[in-house]
């Protein structure tokens, strides 16, 4: 696999760099900027996936964010995969809100073991949507009182957890030792359960769950009314 | 503590020297009576009346002239004037004596005594004619009387005006037509003059502070009643010779003595205005405040441009002390001010017992000629102004402070934004860095992975601590997205669910984090200390502030907590208050909440 590099921080694309070429990937490009990467990359000759960092120059603020999108645009078959330190459920939010393919939001952390970071880019590369184990942890382990992730069954719960990382049902299926049929029943029925709307496209269905998870239900004179995402 | 007033212009003498010294006075008014008397001996048996007027006149111009020699902040020559004048006016009656020249020389006096009359008035009280149209107002009389009064006597014959035809005439080209014609040019000139010095007046008083207008005014006109007699007496074709007593010259010598009569009034009502100056200060409210003080030296000056600059004592603003040691003033609200530095501004400095600087009085510069009248208002005002500069040096103390703890507050909450980005920028991409060779590690390490795991489980823990300290301290999402993101972000995970309604406005820095920490800090507390278990956010923009209302079903917090929040909030203005402001939208209470605990804030934001 052909691995394309954009962070700021030296002493962590090194380290990144390193860990990547041990564990078998080409890094074909290492640069410090999102900037540098955009004018970089080849159109011709494309890596099968690129890793951004957030933060990164002229103004640290959310270059890899909107690099991102521009990278999206120009190469749709890209696979972006957005590597921060931040456990944001926003910004994952808004790499998922245009509802592409092939994009990933994970945390930094996650270099202390390479598998993971491998599937990760596998699966951006191969048109999957991925968000962080921890993020979707952190939103799941706040509503664990709430009544309506209460009437899901552990199976259901699993699958609720697996779907909002951004896994496709073969890819539960796979985690789960069930069929594809299976997963199925348990996604269509704990969307009944949640109240959510089934459009059977993967890429949405990663972005609803996670709008669903992270509104408080309980918080008050907003239930019922329309759950507002803050985003511009 | 007695109070010392030094004016800074030249040193006034007392009120009491403007009596000057009584023999000196009594001597030159009986000297002139005396004078007017042997002028015009002979008119005293034909028209005693008229003489008797004439006398007084003189007499009291020369009194007039005594005193105002005398009086305090008086300059130029204008007593000097009034006295000529004085005994101009008996001599142009000696035409009566009929011996020689002396017909002829007394209607010469004539127009010296106007030319010395005017010239007294308009030098008063600066003692130059400083007004161009003034200026040229005299210098028209200057040309304009004694070439009529010349070419009058020239034209005449001694007999025309009523003498014995042996007098000396110098009547050279006698002729009724020229006479005729010169004496309605005569009047016209009168006329134009008592018309032109109306004018000039009315321009003068404008011009004058309120403490000389009251004895300009009233001399002012009675100059002018008598420029108007002076034009009926002509035009009636009257003068002086006649053996009859005429009404117009009794009138004109009744106007004449108006003169001295209300200048001696304008003193006595200057006397009066000082009392009054006095009374008012004195009846200043206990403790006297900034206003009161300044609101009654207004009214005791007349001068309603008048205000006082308070010398502050050790001055440290936030620049620091002035290097040079120059006094820092402040108004009355302790803003600081500079002293004017315009010539027309009288600056008076008003210095306690101890010889320090109390204040420092801006005035009109007229005020000068009344320092008499300056020195007994601060004098009465001493106490009063000693105390209104305490009230204005705190106030402004009071402003350096504030502004002060605005600094330090805006410096922490930077400090909080920069120590977040540090956090970021240095342990965590170390610790990063570290995490990458342990994954190196783990792919050399085959199946023995336990020390590997062991020590990637306290990495992820660390990473995870540090990771909720920086976003404790600061999160990033604030800067980048604002108040309503960084809420809603922050509410994810919150321990109790809270229900955010925050606009997604964005606002400077140390607001939306001032704004951030109000609400997390009121909520945190109500969660983990105050058994709530739900709560609310809203927030809104109105009268120029961004509006908090945080609710909960907790117990109300203590007052350090609020106290704590309280102080971060007026620092930059800002409040906790007991209530939203008027007008602001009702709102239903929310869900699960009966009676909730409010805390209401309020951020300055534009």
């Amino acid at each position: 696999m052909r691995v394309a590099i954009a962070e700021d921080g030296a002493l962590f694309r090194e380290g990144l760099e390193l860990l990547l070429r041990q564990a078998g990937l080409e890094v074909v490009l290492s640069v410090g900027t999102a900037d540098e990467l955009l004018a970089r990359l080849a159109g011709d000759d494309l890596p099968d996936a690129v890793i951004l960092d957030i933060r990164m120059p002229p103004d640290f603020r959310d270059e890899g964010l909107v690099a991102a999108e521009d990278l999206k645009q120009r190469y749709p078959r890209l696979g972006v995969l957005v590597l921060s330190a931040y456990v944001e459920t926003i910004y994952a939010i808004r790499l998922l809100t245009p509802g592409l393919p092939g994009v990933g939001y994970l945390l930094k952390d996650r270099v202390g073991n390479v598998e993971i970071l491998r599937d990760a880019l596998r699966r951006v590369s191969a048109g999957e949507q991925v968000v962080d184990a921890d993020v979707v942890g952190r939103l799941l382990a706040a509503r664990r009182r709430d009544t309506e992730l209460g009437a899901l069954t552990p199976r259901e719960h699993e699958t609720l957890r697996h779907l909002a990382e951004g896994r496709s049902n073969a890819g539960i299926g796979q985690l789960m030792n069930l069929s594809a049929k299976t997963v199925e029943t348990h996604v269509a029925n704990l969307f009944a359960k949640l109240n959510l709307q089934t459009s059977g496209d993967d890429n949405r269905r990663v972005l609803a769950t996670l709008v669903w998870l992270r509104v408080n239900p309980g918080a008050g004179p907003t239930e019922g009314t329309e759950r507002k995402i803050h985003y511009t | 503590m007695e109070l010392r007033v030094i004016p800074r212009t030249p040193a006034g003498r007392t009120a009491s020297a403007g009596l000057g010294r009584p023999a000196a006075l009594v001597a030159l008014v009986l000297g002139s009576g005396a004078l007017a008397l042997l002028c015009q001996w002979p008119a005293l048996r034909s028209i005693p009346a008229q003489a008797t007027l004439n006398t007084l006149v003189t007499m009291s111009y020369a009194a007039t002239a005594g005193v105002g020699a005398r009086s305090p902040g008086r300059r130029g020559t204008g007593p000097s004037l009034l006295l000529g004048a004085g005994l101009a006016w008996s001599a142009t009656w000696a035409g009566f004596w009929e011996v020689g020249p002396i017909p002829a020389l007394a209607f010469e006096v004539q127009p010296v005594f106007w030319i010395l009359l005017l010239g007294a008035v308009l030098e008063y009280p600066t003692g130059r004619i400083t007004e161009r149209t003034e200026r040229i107002f005299m210098a028209a009389v200057l040309v304009i009387l004694p070439a009529l009064l010349t070419a009058n006597i020239l034209t005449s014959r001694a007999s025309w005006k009523a003498y014995h035809s042996d007098v000396w005439w110098p009547g050279v080209f006698p002729d009724r037509d020229a006479a005729n014609v010169i004496t309605v040019l005569t009047a016209a000139a009168a006329l134009g003059l008592t018309g032109a010095f109306i004018v000039l007046l009315r321009q003068r008083l404008r011009r004058l502070p309120m403490v000389d207008r009251r004895v300009q005014g009233p001399t002012g006109l009675a100059l002018a009643a008598a420029g108007i007699c002076a034009f009926l007496t002509t035009v009636l074709g009257s003068h002086h010779a006649a053996r009859c007593a005429n009404p117009f010259y009794l009138a004109m010598a009744v106007a004449l003595l108006g003169m001295p009569i209300s200048i001696g009034i304008g003193e006595l009502r200057r006397q009066l205005v000082r009392a009054a100056a006095a009374e008012t200060l004195a009846r200043l409210a206990s403790p006297p405040t900034v206003e009161s003080v300044q609101l009654a030296l207004i009214e005791a000056l007349g001068d309603e441009t008048m205000t006082v600059l308070y010398r502050v004592p050790n001055p440290d603003s936030p620049d620091g002390p002035p290097a040079d040691g120059t006094a820092v003033y402040v108004d009355g609200a302790g803003t600081p001010r500079h002293p004017p530095t315009a010539a027309d501004r009288l600056l008076v400095p008003v210095t306690s017992g101890t010889g320090d600087e109390v204040a420092l009085l801006v005035t009109d510069g007229a005020l000068r000629r009344h320092e008499d009248l300056v020195g007994a208002a601060l004098a009465t005002a001493g106490f009063a102004l000693e105390n209104a500069r305490l009230q204005a040096v705190l106030q402004y103390r009071l402003a350096a402070v504030r502004d002060s703890r605005t600094r330090i507050v805006e410096t922490a909450l930077a400090e909080r934004r920069r120590l977040e980005q540090d956090l970021h920028d240095g342990a965590q991409q170390r610790l990063l860095a570290v995490a990458a060779r342990i994954g190196i590690a783990r792919i050399h390490a085959g199946e023995q992975t336990t020390a590997i795991d062991e020590a990637s489980a306290e990495l992820t823990a660390a990473l995870g601590e540090l990771r909720t300290l920086a976003r404790g301290i600061y999160p990033a999402v604030l800067g980048e997205a604002g108040l309503a993101v960084a809420l809603d972000a922050a509410m994810e995970d919150f321990p109790i669910p809270v229900a955010v309604e925050v606009a997604g406005d964005r606002f400077d820095a140390a607001t939306e984090t001032a704004a951030y920490l109000t609400v997390i800090d009121i909520l945190t507390h109500a969660a983990d200390r105050a058994g709530a278990t739900r709560g609310t956010v809203r927030s809104w923009h109105q009268d120029n502030g961004l509006w908090l209302q945080i609710e909960h079903n907790g117990r109300a917090a203590g007052d350090g907590l609020l106290s704590a929040v309280d102080d971060r909030l007026r620092a930059l203005d800002g409040a906790l208050e007991p209530a939203p402001p008027r007008g602001a939208a009702p709102r239903a209470a929310p869900v699960g909440m009966d009676d909730p605990v409010v805390v209401t804030a309020r951020i300055p934001c534009v």
